[in-house]
């Protein structure tokens, strides 16, 4: 079963319809991207499947349950998470604390175990702690667990997002544009670290992305949208050949 | 039936006294997208000048039409001053830092403390030169500008500013309720058996002359179009070379005058003024204009009217103990219903 | 754990004191400094609790409310008038106690009345106002606010526009700043949890929070209804205090005066909201006698506050700089 099903959505705003019937199927485990020309849909399709919009028409289900409609934090904790094209770190917040946040949707404690100070929560926060160090030294963020998120440099605030995303313990990881503002160097690291995520943590990715390099190198599956349409679904080397797709970008000639 | 229509008339000229109010609340918001809290007082500070000016302005031709123009031209005059000072001194500050801000609020400091130290003029002069003095010296050396105030720090202190407008108001002309004199002789007209006497049509006529004005200037002035592309986004219309501090101004200006218009107004109907008498108007003609849409003109007019007439009919026929939670309830409703206003169009957020 | 529950004991240990009219320590009659700097300390203390609630939702949840002093009257309200129709049955009861023990149950059950009264009040509001934002929330609950005195005005059971009076004096020095502690306990705890991290990512960025799997209606509610609750109770101490309450006490006013004290205190800071309390308590009671003067020289400071620290004397968030390690080193 597929493990994410878009199908014939269609979301309008006010008279612009941004995402004209698109659909979608990813498998467990898929690299997927997703790529068009500017204005193509690609954000708003991804706030269509983590809920931040509803779609007029269509569905989306995940693991063949339907969740357009659905509130996006009941969409975070049936296991879809992701990152934000503008950087949406919680600036007060230190860096530990950005990625503790993220497991709010899996805690146990409840409001009275918070006041109480009871054991339960003693030993949810000593757990969370620990993992939350765990993720961000996989993203060589530990030395700087106490810094606040606002003074990371922006790489660092980028790679802070992916871990803070992956601490929600998604099944589907949505990757908004990771590699805006990356030097060659960092999107190269991106890249391995990508597929990295998606065999250690055994997950679906989902990326948007505008650097083709990052894109055709990661890629297993690529859509191309335009206008909210799909005009072009494949591997990535049929994808590059493919004349519409070199139209939408280029413009016709 | 005659009641209904009695009430409705009644609600128009309450209505259009909160139309009044309400187009500075929603002009301002249009072009600084912030709530001037403290305009309510503006229209308390019309209303006292205008009495002070009938009062004590002229002796002879007591009721004569002219002079009651005059006085209230001047009184618009003089609002329009005292909401150019705030936007000058307490709103623009948080915008984009400006210079004798701390010289003026410690003037102002020093005068009141001056005066309670010694109760004469002399007390409040020299009261306001050390506090001007301490000011500009302060900032000068001290302190570096005024930060960018989040919205938050701009509604407290817009809310500071009210305080200020009223307790100074009962420093400066007393705490006792004062009665505004009759600057328009009163005279009855019956229409069938409905009433509506001189003051009423006075507001009235005046109301909707200011409104025509204000359209016009809105709609076919060079400034208006200035203040019209300022609303629509203030960066780019001061990269269009819109002098933007200034149309700010003169957004204020104009608001302020409104709202003196109607304190002068609503004086002729209900004489008696206090100091605090901006406090539940101001918050309902804000009601009003988010009840029209808030940054619409048009839709301040409108919600002015409802509101009015919603009053006055809450009073009628129910009880007037709920006149004031009428307001607020419609406020509610609207808010839940459809937060942009009935003529109002929403904001989406870019995520 | 071995901390907590020592404090835990002592304090029990003084409630039960209370309740059998042992008045260990003298800590309900009048303080030695004369009644009314009593009457100071009391309200001070009323303030803090009505402050550092008021600060869970602005503060730490960021949702800007200015409507407090309205669950504030409705817990007054609620203890005084649960009290005067209870308390002779109650005292009947509870004929084996010194009159000091019946007060104590008495404010006790007119404190958790007021409580649950003012938590209602509190979820009635916040659910159709949350899911608005910043001046629009604001003005909202300033609405409500004073709808909630316009319709304690008009209920003549509590006195209406005439005042309830002959309420009994039920609350004292100890019982006031015993809710201040339970009070800053709760929301400190509360701050340093799971639920702490849920608030303070509301206010960041709700967006995001929500993405993170932060169920921000919900969220923001509990913050308003944990906060009214708690104004409530202040609320029930006030009126047993004070034996008389008015509706012109709630006013919007009251809710600005709360807003000044979170403010100028620190936002998000829980410190701050105590020291808020304090100092603007007792500056507005020192500055009495400046008559008129005392509040235009009030509006100007706190104008002047506004353009040069908005952020308070303990800086915003400045609670939340200190680090969580108090929880991992167990």
């Amino acid at each position: 079963m597929a493990i994410l099903e878009v199908k014939v959505c269609v979301k309008q705003f006010g008279g612009l319809v941004a995402v004209k019937d698109l659909s979608m199927s990813l498998n467990a485990g898929d690299l997927y991207g997703l790529i068009g020309p500017n204005g193509a849909g690609k954000t708003t399709v991804f706030n269509l499947i983590t809920g931040v919009y509803t779609p007029e028409e269509g569905t989306i289900a995940l693991e063949g349950k339907e969740i357009q409609g659905m509130k996006a934090s009941a969409i975070a904790a049936l296991g879809i998470s992701r990152t934000f094209q503008n950087i949406r770190l919680f600036q007060s917040m230190t860096v530990l604390e950005n990625v503790k946040l993220a497991r709010h949707v899996h805690r146990k404690q409840g409001l009275v175990d918070a006041i109480v100070r009871s054991s339960v929560m003693q030993t949810e926060e000593s757990e969370i702690e620990r993992d939350a160090i765990e993720l961000l030294k996989i993203f060589h963020l530990d030395h700087l667990a106490q810094e606040l998120a606002s003074n990371l440099p922006y790489g660092s605030q980028r790679r802070l997002e992916i871990a803070r995303a992956l601490a929600t313990k998604p099944k589907l990881l949505l990757l908004d544009e990771p590699a805006a503002g990356m030097n060659p160097q960092e999107s190269l690291e991106l890249m391995h670290l990508i597929r990295w995520l998606r065999d250690k943590f055994d997950l679906t990715i989902l990326l948007v992305e505008h650097n083709m390099k990052v894109v055709m190198g990661v890629c297993e599956k690529i859509q191309v949208i335009d206008y909210g349409e799909t005009i072009a679904l494949g591997a990535p080397a049929e994808i590059q050949d493919n004349p519409k797709v070199i139209e939408a970008y280029l413009g016709g000639a | 039936m005659t009641n209904f229509l009695q009430q409705l008339i009644n609600g128009i000229v309450l209505g259009s006294n909160y139309a009044l109010i309400a187009l500075g609340y929603t002009m301002v918001y249009g072009v600084l997208r912030l709530i001037n809290f403290a305009h309510g007082d503006v229209y308390m500070f019309g209303a006292f000048m205008g009495y002070y000016l009938a009062r004590f302005g002229t002796a002879q031709s007591e009721g004569s039409l002219i002079h009651a123009i005059l006085i209230m031209i001047a009184a618009m005059i003089l609002s329009a001053c005292l909401g150019m000072l705030i936007e000058r001194f307490a709103y623009r500050p948080g915008r984009s830092g400006s210079k004798f801000t701390m010289a003026f609020w410690l003037g102002i400091l020093g005068a009141v403390i001056g005066h309670f130290i010694r109760p004469a003029l002399s007390g409040l002069v020299a009261g306001a030169i050390t506090g001007i003095v301490i000011g500009a010296v302060v900032e000068r050396f001290a302190i570096r500008s005024v930060r960018r105030a989040s919205r938050l720090a701009f509604l407290i202190l817009a809310i500071g500013v009210s305080f200020l407008l009223e307790n100074g108001g009962q420093l400066v002309f007393g705490a006792d309720p004062k009665f505004f004199p009759q600057i328009i002789p009163a005279m009855q007209m019956n229409v069938g058996d409905l009433s509506i006497n001189n003051q009423q049509i006075a507001v009235l006529v005046v109301a909707i002359i200011l409104m025509v004005l204000l359209n016009t200037v809105v709609n076919y002035t060079r400034t208006g179009r200035a203040m019209r592309a300022v609303s629509f986004n203030l960066d780019a219309a001061r990269l269009m070379g819109v002098n933007t501090d200034r149309i700010i101004a003169i957004t204020f200006a104009i608001g302020s005058s409104l709202a003196a218009a109607g304190g002068i107004l609503i004086s002729l109907n209900y004489p008696k003024i206090d100091p605090l008498m901006g406090i539940m108007p101001g918050l309902k003609a804000f009601v009003a204009a988010v009840l029209g849409g808030i940054g619409n003109i048009p839709g301040a007019m409108l919600g002015g009217f409802i509101i009015g007439i919603a009053e006055v009919m809450t009073v009628g026929y129910l009880q007037s103990t709920y006149r004031d939670a009428i307001a607020f309830s419609i406020l509610i409703l609207i808010l839940i219903l459809k937060p942009a206003g009935i003529m109002g169009k929403g904001l989406v957020e870019k995520v | 754990m071995k901390k907590w529950l020592l404090c835990l004991a002592a304090v029990a240990i003084l409630v039960i004191l209370q309740l059998t009219g042992i008045d260990l320590l003298l800590l309900s009659g009048p303080i030695r400094s004369g009644p009314y700097i009593h009457q100071i300390v009391i309200l001070v203390g009323i303030n803090i609790i009505l402050a550092v609630s008021l600060n869970l939702i602005n503060g730490f949840t960021g949702q800007f409310s200015i409507g407090h002093a309205g669950f504030f009257a409705v817990g007054a309200y609620t203890s005084a008038f649960v009290i005067s129709v209870l308390e002779k049955s109650v005292r009947a009861v509870l004929v084996f106690l010194p009159e000091f023990g019946q007060n104590a149950v008495l404010l006790l059950i007119g404190l958790s009345a007021g409580a649950i009264l003012a938590g209602i009040a509190g979820l009635a509001v916040g659910i159709p106002s949350l899911r608005l934002r910043g001046d629009y929330l604001a003005i909202v609950t300033l609405g409500f606010g004073e709808i909630i005195r316009v319709l304690i005005l008009n209920i003549n059971a509590i006195g209406g526009s005439r005042g309830f009076t002959g309420i009994p004096h039920l609350s004292n020095f100890f019982w006031v700043y015993l809710f201040v502690l339970v009070t800053v306990v709760v929301v400190h705890n509360l701050v340093y949890s799971s639920y702490g991290r849920a608030f303070i990512s509301i206010r960041d960025d709700e967006i995001a929070a929500e993405a993170m799997g932060v169920d921000t209606t919900r969220f923001k509610v509990t913050s308003f209804v944990v906060s009214s609750m708690f104004a409530g109770v202040a609320g029930g101490l006030f009126g047993h205090f004070t034996m008389y309450l008015h509706p012109n006490t709630f006013t919007f006013i009251k809710s600005f005066e709360l807003i000044i004290m979170i403010v100028i205190g620190g936002l998000g800071s829980i410190e701050g909201a105590i020291l808020g309390a304090i100092l603007i308590t007792v500056i507005l009671e020192v500055f009495r006698e400046f008559g008129p003067y005392r509040l235009v020289i009030f509006s100007i400071t706190m104008i002047l506050i506004m353009l040069y620290r908005p952020q308070g004397i303990l800086g915003s968030k400045a609670l939340f700089r200190r680090k969580q390690k108090v929880l991992t080193t167990r």
